[in-house]
């Protein structure tokens, strides 16, 4: 038996002392690490990932014996600085209870600058960290020496990094350590998803041996059903709170019972607790608010009475989808819609996680049309349609980021960089004359810079690429951060106690004095100094309750396109003369709906539905091809792009997951314009959504994120930061001040090449396009807007495409004016 | 546009500057000169060439008006960069009968005083021409002459008929009148219609609300 095997023998032994037994994909896992493999484990959250990839790890780093202390071996990197503690402690807990000689730490975003230094002069045998703090990490001057005798790394709740920035740029602190220290070896941990093999090649990198795939068999057994309420009690056309079910949810909540409500929103779920508080106050001691801005301790505190027993009903967001083993639930609710099957799979695998037991999860609809995605939703988790989750390929900003920390953490050869970097899978098409550029941008700034030597915050010494001002190097860590956050500020007491962070964006519209909702409680603003907000508590009631930009995500593929199935199904039933109650609970309490749906206009069917009506407003035309909001949005744009062309006109747009607006000011002939087969044409396709994107100032919108993590923004010079006053621009003012003085910029180049990968995925757009060429469209004029249409009238996005001079707009608007006056 | 303000002949022009052919003199605000020299200090690297559009374009609008005088009301410079710029002196080259003036606004106070080749004459907190008292903040008017100002760099947002638009506008109230930003790399503040008399820069054109 070799060394390591040994040290494994005695970790199973622990385990089973512990009174569990080890699982067949733990020991799967522990192989493919002891022959020395890279790899992805994807098994239900609760049944010990965790140990099946630091086990392994782990008895790799003590089969080195004494040099076990001599540094760092194990690196685990979880995206949540919320989860950290829950996982050390895990960590921990063997390497304590069997007095092994390695060393346990965390360093995130929360740890006091001592412990940080600390951690610097000794690393410990292993490091908990999150993506930013890693990047951090990585741009000390001694990187290379640090990370030199590192074996495992651990990439935890992988899929939620993969498809973002931070996980482009997971991939490029990976390279670097496996430049550091060649024998590396990368495990990542992840929900089900539909592409894991592609999953699993992002997180090894695309040089190295094809990554072991570990998969527990067998189906997630999902019971899903839906809180309806009252027979009478009737849903909204429209809504996202779901004030409608509110009585059927306090009706079914029992502090008794352990449960967890999730919702999709930190606004969705202050509210929900507040007034849950509000018709409850005897449930102070057990209800409980959860989510990603409210202070660490709180939500630690959450989790531990969780644990013990004290706390039991706990509105939550997607911060209680991961991997923080706290036991069981025995009860799951979902306010609103499930986005897609990997998420709620997830949600679900709350409730009674223990091996063999059933998942069940409640879902209590906010609007009525919800009732269809429900219904929708059980088919598509009964069928397997897992969604995928594309990794973001070739993100420039993140790129010129990473350039810099290697810059600033001893320095590169541009060569041997360029190499490291094409291993990612991000940026494995990565072509030298970008590579170049980027460089160029972080060593001159680009054009704009070259005349100006002072600028420069990279340099070159003996050939290799160094940062050696020590301020530039400190700025820059500085914002490492800055993928994942907007500005935000730190809410607290103004005798001490933080309750979490805020967005700038928010506090700038509260005035002294006045009150707003946070961490469940109503708070009234005293002041604002520097990036500390102070309150104290208040009384009585308000609405004021802060949104946190990217709030709501868009409806998955696959539960779009099995909503769209469902609805075909049931028109083909209502024409036949067939009942609805066949279908479900849910569709027969949506038939009311449904029924006034095909008597104002067409339930949707085989064809695309295309509704056409006029409002005092204007002309409408509504579309519903069911692609999810961001093609839809990308379709708006594109049809408006086409048709404006032709004519001088303005359109408002508008999308949901299921269908998209177009508001023409004034009058317009939609139904004349939509026999045409051009606008569905999908040649040009590319030129003209290129052109969608400039109109609909798609790009203005995408480059705010850009801007800030390729430095170019420095969102901590916020409006209520002392000094820096002259550097106060918006991202968006930025965008138009390169779009007129330098078009081809990377970064601009870059926000219109996100735009056209969120919005206009050309294959699923010429899916679209193609079905609505070959099927036709449905047209119905409409008296009034269904209700498919309605939410699209409610929920308008402001996005707008207009080919008329600003003067003709103008006039309108007054004309309007003068009308309503008139009136 | 052609209007009428304290019985003096005003042209608003749509490169958001006032012309008073009376006395042959333009009036812009808030030039925010160097403002890309200041970012590019601080190392964030924007374009070249953003604050020599917007000279140009006042060297233009000299011409086109035959204007004998130039008043700046606040806010020429963005902060002291703008002293390695060479835009302001080209003007002054290329305008050599013009009469330059400025009022200081807030700006202007991180530079202590501005190159003898740029050719200004400073006025320290107000200058009166004509009818009006020409400042840079939105103050006096009270009691005296009508104030003309600008550091708000105010914008009209127009919404109707299913149309949305925000655009940088002038706008007369009682005592105080105020310019729209000179320079286009700037947002503002949003002024109400009914506080007074509001002209929108439409494109080309200035248009009356």
């Amino acid at each position: 038996m070799t060394d390591a095997a040994q040290h494994l023998e005695r970790l199973r032994e622990w385990m089973r002392a512990q009174g569990w037994c080890p699982q067949p994909h733990q020991e799967e896992t522990w192989a493919a690490r002891a022959a020395g493999r890279d790899g992805l484990v994807c098994v239900p959250t609760g049944t010990g990932k965790t140990y099946a990839a630091y086990f392994g790890a782990l008895a790799a780093a003590l089969a080195e014996g004494d040099g076990a202390r001599a540094g760092l071996r194990v690196l685990w990197v979880t995206p949540l600085r919320a989860m950290a503690r829950d996982i050390e402690a895990a960590l921990l807990r063997p390497v304590e209870e069997l007095g092994l000689p390695v060393s346990v730490a965390s360093r995130i975003g929360d740890t006091s600058s001592y412990r940080k230094r600390k951690l610097r002069e000794r690393m410990p045998t292993v490091l908990l960290t999150t993506p930013e703090s890693l990047s951090i990490l990585l741009s000390y001057e001694d990187a290379a020496e640090k990370f030199a005798l590192l074996q495992t790394v651990v990439v935890d709740e992988w899929h939620e990094l993969v498809g973002s920035k931070r996980g482009s740029q997971t991939e490029l602190a990976l390279a670097r350590m496996r430049g550091f220290a060649p024998g590396v070896r990368t495990w990542a941990l992840s929900a089900t998803l539909g592409n894991v093999r592609e999953l699993a090649v992002a997180a090894a990198g695309v040089a190295s041996a094809p990554p072991a795939l570990i998969q527990s068999g067998g189906r997630a057994d999902v019971v899903i059903r839906s809180l309806l309420g009252d027979e009478d009690a009737a849903l909204p056309w429209f809504g996202f709170l779901g004030g409608a079910m509110f009585d059927a949810v306090v009706e079914a909540l029992d502090p008794r019972v352990s449960t967890l409500l999730f919702t999709n929103t930190r606004n969705q779920a202050e509210r929900w607790y507040r007034a849950l508080l509000e018709r409850r106050p005897e449930w102070f001691e057990h209800l409980a608010l959860h989510h990603g801005s409210i202070d660490a301790d709180e939500r630690a505190r959450i989790e531990a009475g969780l644990n013990s027993g004290r706390v039991t009903l706990v509105v939550c967001t997607s911060s209680l989808d991961l991997g923080v083993d706290f036991a069981p639930v025995e009860r799951v609710l979902q306010i609103g819609s499930a986005r897609g099957v990997s998420q709620l799979l997830q949600r679900a695998g709350r409730s009674g996680h223990r091996p063999g037991a059933r998942s069940e999860v409640w879902m209590v609809p906010t609007h009525a049309m919800q009732l269809m995605e429900i219904a929708a939703l059980r088919r598509a988790v009964a069928d397997g349609a897992v969604e995928d989750r594309q990794p973001v390929t070739l993100p420039l900003d993140v790129l010129a980021q990473h350039l810099v920390t290697c810059a600033v953490g001893g320095g590169f050869d541009p060569d041997a960089l360029y190499r490291e970097v094409r291993a990612t899978a991000a940026f494995a098409s990565l072509e030298r004359a970008t590579f170049d550029r980027v460089l160029a941008f972080v060593e001159a700034g680009g054009e704009a810079l070259s005349a100006y030597p002072r600028f420069h915050k990279v340099t070159r010494a003996a050939g290799r690429v160094v940062v050696d001002d020590q301020a530039a190097c400190r700025a820059h860590r500085m914002a490492i951060g800055t993928i994942t956050q907007d500005s935000s500020m730190r809410v607290r007491y103004v005798n001490g106690g933080t309750l979490g962070q805020i967005e700038e964006r928010f506090v700038s519209r509260v005035r002294p004095g006045e009150r707003f909702v946070f961490a469940g409680r109503v708070l009234e603003l005293v002041s604002i100094r520097d990036m500390d907000v102070r309150v104290r508590a208040a009384r009585g009631r308000t609405d004021h309750v802060p949104k946190w930009v990217g709030g709501r995500l868009p409806l998955s593929d696959s539960l779009a396109v099995a909503t769209a199935a469902l609805f075909s199904e049931v028109r083909r039933a209502v024409e036949a003369g067939g009942a609805l109650a066949e279908f479900g609970d849910e569709v027969g309490r949506a038939s009311p709906l449904l029924l006034r749906q095909a008597q104002l206009s067409k339930l949707p069917g085989e064809q695309v539905l295309a509704e056409v009506t006029e409002t005092r407003e204007g002309s409408h035309l509504f579309l519903f091809p069911f692609g999810g909001q961001l093609a839809n949005e990308g379709l708006a744009a594109l049809i408006a792009a086409r048709l404006g062309a032709a004519d001088e006109v303005t359109f408002a747009l508008s999308a949901n997951d299921y269908g998209l607006e177009l508001m023409a000011a004034g009058s317009f002939d939609f139904e004349a314009r939509l026999r045409d087969p051009e606008l569905w044409s999908t040649a040009r396709l590319d030129d003209d959504a290129i052109e969608a994107v400039n109109g609909a100032e798609l790009g203005r919108r995408q480059f705010r994120e850009i801007a800030r993590v390729a430095g170019l923004v420095q969102e901590g010079f916020g409006r209520f930061r002392k000094g820096a006053r002259q550097l106060q621009t918006s991202a968006g003012l930025l965008y138009d001040v390169f779009a007129e003085h330098e078009p081809d910029h990377l970064l601009l180049t870059q926000a219109r090449r996100e735009v056209l990968q969120r919005h206009f995925d050309r294959d699923r757009l010429a899916v679209v396009l193609e079905r609505i060429q070959r099927e036709g469209l449905e047209v119905v004029r409409t008296a009034q807007p269904s209700p498919l249409a309605f939410p699209l009238l409610l929920d308008r996005v402001e996005a707008r495409i207009s080919t008329e001079s600003e003067l003709r707009r103008v006039e309108r608007i007054k004309a309007r004016w003068l009308e309503q006056v008139g009136a | 546009m052609i209007t009428e303000l304290q019985g003096e002949r005003v042209e608003l022009l749509a490169a958001r500057a006032v012309f008073l052919p009376r006395l042959g003199a333009l009036l812009v605000a808030d030039l925010h000169v160097g403002k890309a020299e200041t970012f590019q200090r601080m190392g964030v690297p924007v374009p070249r060439g953003v604050g020599g559009a917007d000279v140009a374009r006042l060297s233009a609008t000299i011409r086109a008006c035959a204007a004998r005088s130039l008043w700046v009301l606040g806010d020429l410079v963005h902060d002291r960069d703008a002293l390695d710029t060479d835009e302001m002196s080209r003007l002054r080259r290329d305008h050599p009968d013009v009469a330059l003036h400025v009022v200081r606004g807030n700006h202007d106070r991180h530079v202590p005083a501005l190159p003898d080749a740029w050719g200004f004459e400073e006025h320290a907190a107000h200058a009166a021409l004509g009818p009006f008292d020409l400042r840079h903040e939105p103050e006096g008017g009270d009691a005296g002459p009508y104030t003309l100002c600008g550091h708000l760099h105010p914008m009209a947002k127009l919404q109707g008929a299913g149309d949305e638009l925000l655009l940088p506008c002038f706008q007369f109230g009682r005592r105080i009148g105020l310019l729209p930003a000179f320079t286009t790399w700037s947002s503002g503040v949003r002024v109400d219609p009914a506080d007074g008399r509001t002209f929108v820069v439409a494109g080309d054109e200035v248009v009356e609300l």
